[in-house]
């Protein structure tokens, strides 16, 4: 039986060239967009390198420290990660990372603006860099404040050309580094690993980030998933516990995934309750708004097409076909329709893609189609489909047969 | 085979109600071959909508092979249509996105059939018609009277023991149409009850029977 | 004619509401572009109230973490720096400011004169940010040294300001009251945009900053204006010289110029890729359109023949097909429309827009969708009166 349905629908499809192109432009089109969309996000937020053990790690990405109405509200600072998250039970590794600054260097009487990040050594062991020469710096010259660095690609060749970087020295933010590692560029989308260079923390040039409890600083936990309950428990005794500059002041925040996070911070600015769902359900949202008006186009051209084609309505039904055998026929139809529609509309994303990656205002961008992106554009398709089908097809089975054999619906 | 007790149908817009059928009662036998005749907006087509199940009379009932049409439910009359009855359309109603093959194999579609199974029938019904050179092309590229004879096997591929023809040679010369009388008559040879719809003296000469209409009321 | 369509059109509904409801939503689309490219332009024409060319921020971050860390000794630091940055080469004036144009951040209040209430911006400067930045003075002067422990202490409005909280009367010399102090306005300056050419048009207050003083917020950045055709090798220069100044202290330097191209983009790429997206979006909803009123013409070839028979011209029936659609669209159209004009309503939620920017977006989404649905109906109109009336009457 679907067999035959496909069939028909591919014949359908094949009769009606102008139908056809103008359903699956639109199609393509929205697929497209919410492919391009997809991917970003994937980008953003998917396990990418170098963040390849997201699923073994919580982060503490904001923390407040509220009194009352008023509070301050940003990301953990250095003091607060020294005092409450040392020794969390389960936790294999700690990473402490700064928010990412832009900072100039000049090479050779011209400027260069690169983003630095400073991080401890553990940094290194929960993140999954790809070294392409050298090696991260250790916990222990983060404890000498030994001034070395690890450098992107891009930064070797506009500091040093193609040559080799390891042991020369490179000058940021007024400072002097001895490189140790060059990795691979990281997308400017992940942005807890993301930066140009990356130092240790030890070597700010004032040590005033040690008495900082809000400030702009990540902590990162690797641990065992199943310990995650537990971690998140302690975490939240101690964040209970926990005793603010301000006495009359409490600390809000929790251990989390980036996506948690997002959410929180887009939902409760004053990072207190949870809404992990709420992004989610918003992005969905936009999804659907979005596919609103192409699937109020293809609802009117199928109907369009099944006012001309209820002579075959009619003739099905006086045959015996039942209403919800029609219903399946129309339904598979426009099915096959929005497949091949996304599948065009993934070949037209790949190039979108490669035009935002080269040509794109993100840095490093590396916007990649892949499994995850693609079966998320199946299921948009499939739910595109099913959205501009079920109705013209509702319609057509109702069509009593008697009239769509006069075909004088008007 | 058929059988129509005191059957009437009412059709009804917002203020005019209009009555198509008004207490018909009518027997075809298996094997028959009727005639129904009558002037323009007599009702015949309605009657033939009511015996092949298309529509629900407002009063009375249809019995089918002996048993009574009691239901109202769209997938019991549409399986009913699909293994008892077969039609054929003044206009022919062909799908004109479709190859004469596969408008032929419609009715097939509805059954448990494999595709193979499907096409070898459908070739079998052409073949009986005339037409197995003509299998891949489309309706449009058809005669008139070519169109006709691939309604005919569409109608006679599933092997129905009752055939409908709602002025089948309506819209066809009259070589044409003694053509298809033909074919609907050697169907009859072979048991099909055949219930045809016409305002032709000539074509109905051919049946069996021949019911006469006069606005909604059976005059013979 | 008109009222015979409009039964047509009553008694097709079921089929016309959804195209209906289609090009309603075309119209929100297209609505809801043209707004914010419209309110952009609109906005890029207006006076900034200062000028960017050849000014060069320096960002200054002392790595302190609190203010109670900033000292009378950090004070003269910050005081000696800003001495020597107006004594650099090329540099021909300068000053401090907390949060300088084009930077993504604000603080914002309201000020307060009797019984009127401004909504502001704040914006916290040194002397000579006039010069600086080369704000066009409208009344009074800019402040300067001879204010220093002025009290109340002294500050200046923009254009927009002075209008909102004097309505026209002088405002120089007049106290106002911003967080429970009084200030006195010692001049007005042009409508000064901040946020930049496509920002739209706001309140600033501007207070000095008394750069001596410990008690005060220290500047984070500077500006230095260089004469024109400094190269940009003189940045490193500056810091070369400037960093001595300051052990401890973070310095970097860039052009003004770059801020604004990343406020630029950052506003012009939603809306250039918004705008992409509805242009692709609008040739769907017209080759959709198309396609519905090919057909819807197609399946009608009888009732326009039978008009023909009827005496109906070629021109006659091309003009009806086009003017039912003009009705459809209309009649989509209008509570798109009442919706669109509520908007003003928004305005008491912050969303501030002018009624000029409104009523052209409103006309530019009208041109729009009535070019598209012509453009649309043109060509199906034309295939039915193709057939002669004789055969469009045989057509089934």
């Amino acid at each position: 039986m679907l067999r035959s349905y496909l069939k028909l629908a591919w014949k359908v499809l094949l009769r009606r060239k102008f139908f056809t192109f103008a359903s699956l432009f639109g199609v393509a089109f929205t697929l497209l967009v919410l492919t391009v969309a997809t991917a970003l996000l994937d980008n953003v937020f998917a396990p990418h390198p170098p963040e390849t053990r997201s699923a073994r790690t919580l982060g503490l990405y904001g923390l407040a420290m509220l009194n009352g109405q008023s509070g301050v509200i940003g990301n953990p600072g250095w003091a607060f990660i020294d005092r409450y998250m040392r020794d969390l039970p389960g936790a294999e590794k700690v990473a402490v990372l700064q928010q990412t600054r832009k900072v100039d260097s000049y090479v050779g009487g011209q400027k260069v603006s690169s983003w630095l990040k400073r991080t401890n050594g553990a940094f290194w062991q929960v993140l999954d860099f790809d070294f392409v020469e050298g090696q991260p710096y250790t916990e222990d010259d983060e404890r000498q404040a030994r001034p070395v660095a690890v450098i992107n690609e891009t930064t070797r060749e506009r500091f040093f050309g193609n040559g080799p970087a390891i042991g020369r020295l490179i000058e940021v933010d007024g400072q002097r580094f001895r490189v140790v590692g060059v990795v691979r560029d990281v997308s400017f989308l992940r942005v807890t690993p993301f930066a140009d260079v990356w130092v240790p923390i030890s070597t700010a040039r004032s040590d005033a980030y040690r008495r900082e409890y809000v400030a702009q600083f990540t902590a990162l936990v690797l641990a065992d998933p199943s310990r995650f309950d537990a971690l998140r428990a302690e975490f939240a005794s101690r964040l209970a516990s926990a005793k603010p500059p301000d006495p009359k002041a409490h600390f809000a925040g929790a251990l989390e995934s980036y996506f948690a996070y997002t959410s929180r911070s887009m939902f409760s600015p004053r990072q207190e309750a949870a809404h992990p769902a709420m992004l989610g359900s918003a992005l969905a949202f936009l999804a659907l708004l979005f596919m609103l008006l192409p699937a109020i186009n293809l609802v009117n051209l199928n109907l369009s097409r099944i006012l001309e084609r209820s002579g075959e309505v009619g003739v099905r039904k006086a045959f015996g076909a039942s209403s919800r055998t029609l219903i399946g026929q129309f339904v598979v139809e426009n099915l096959v329709l929005a497949f091949l529609g996304g599948a065009l509309g993934f070949v037209l994303s790949s190039v979108a893609l490669l035009i935002i990656n080269r040509w794109g205002p993100i840095p490093y961008a590396q916007l990649t189609l892949n499994l995850r992106v693609f079966l998320w554009g199946l299921l948009l398709a499939a739910a595109f489909g099913l959205l501009s089908g079920i109705y013209p097809a509702w319609r057509m089975s109702r069509l009593h047969p008697i009239e769509a054999l006069r075909g004088r619906s008007w | 085979m058929i059988r129509l007790e005191d059957v009437s149908k009412t059709y009804r817009t917002d203020r005019i109600e209009t009555r198509a059928l008004d207490g018909i009662r009518l027997n075809v036998d298996k094997g028959e071959f009727v005639a129904v005749m009558g002037p323009s907006g007599c009702g015949k087509t309605t009657l033939l909508n009511l015996m092949g199940l298309l529509d629900v009379p407002s009063k009375g009932r249809v019995v089918l092979d002996d048993r009574p049409v009691d239901t109202r439910r769209d997938r019991e009359l549409s399986r009913l249509r699909n293994e008892k009855v077969g039609f054929i359309f003044q206009s022919f109603h062909l799908v004109p996105d479709l190859t004469v093959l596969d408008n032929v194999e419609i009715p097939l579609l509805y059954r448990a059939i494999t595709g193979k199974e499907r096409r070898r029938m459908a070739l079998a019904a052409l073949d009986r018609v005339g037409l197995s050179s003509r299998v891949h092309h489309f309706p449009t590229q058809l005669s008139g009277g070519q169109q006709q004879r691939v309604a005919v096997a569409r109608a006679l591929v599933g092997r129905p023991q009752l055939l409908l023809a709602d002025e089948p040679t309506g819209n066809l010369d009259s070589t044409m149409g003694e053509e298809i009388l033909g074919l609907l008559a050697s169907a009859n040879g072979e048991g099909t009850t055949v219930v045809m719809v016409t305002h032709d003296p000539r074509m109905a000469e051919h049946a069996h029977r021949i019911v006469r209409l006069f606005d909604g009321r059976q005059v013979q | 004619m008109i009222r015979h369509l409009l039964k047509l059109v009553w008694h097709r509904k079921r089929s016309t509401g959804l195209l209906m409801l289609e090009i309603a939503v075309s119209f929100l689309v297209v609505f809801t572009i043209a707004l914010f490219a419209l309110r952009a332009g609109s906005n890029w024409r207006r006076p900034l109230g200062f000028e960017w060319q050849d000014v060069w921020a320096v960002e200054v971050d002392p790595n302190t973490t609190s203010d109670a860390e900033w000292g009378p000794a950090e004070a003269a630091r910050m005081r000696s720096l800003l001495a020597e940055a107006r004594g650099l080469p090329h540099v021909e004036a300068a000053a401090g400011m907390f949060i300088i144009p084009y930077e993504l951040s604000w603080a914002n209040g309201d000020v307060r004169h009797g019984q009127r209430r401004a909504e502001i911006y704040i914006d916290e400067a040194t002397d000579g940010l006039d010069a600086t930045m080369r704000m066009p003075l409208v009344a009074g002067r800019f402040f300067g040294p001879q204010d220093e422990g002025s009290n109340p202490p002294v500050a200046v409005l923009n254009r927009r300001l002075a209008r909102e909280l004097f309505d026209g009367a002088d405002a120089v010399g007049q106290v106002v009251n911003w967080a429970e102090h009084d200030y006195r306005v010692v001049g007005v300056v042009e409508d000064l945009r901040q946020a930049g050419e496509l920002s739209s048009p706001a309140n600033h207050f501007i207070v000095r900053m008394a750069s001596g003083d410990a008690k005060s917020r220290p500047p984070r950045q500077l500006l230095l204006r260089v004469a024109p055709g400094t190269p940009a090798t003189f940045e490193q220069e500056v810091l070369t010289r400037l960093a001595p100044v300051v052990p401890g202290w973070s310095l970097g330097v860039q052009p003004l110029s770059h801020l604004r191209h990343t406020r630029l983009q950052l506003s012009l790429v939603p809306l250039l890729a918004g705008g992409v997206v509805a242009g692709f979006l609008l040739l769907m909803v017209g080759l959709g359109l198309l396609g519905v009123l090919w057909q819807n013409v197609t399946r009608r070839t009888r009732e326009l023949g039978l008009r023909r028979a009827a005496g109906a011209s070629r021109a006659a029936v091309h003009r009806q097909v086009l003017l039912e659609l003009v009705l459809i669209t209309s009649l989509a159209v209008a509570p798109a429309l009442l919706l669109v004009l509520q908007l003003p309503l928004l305005s008491s939620l912050g969303f501030t827009l002018e009624p000029g920017v409104l009523v052209a977006a409103v006309v530019t989404a009208l041109l729009v969708i009535y070019a598209l649905a012509m453009l649309c109906g043109f060509y199906p109109s034309r295939m039915a009166t193709r057939l002669p009336p004789a055969e469009a009457l045989r057509w089934e």
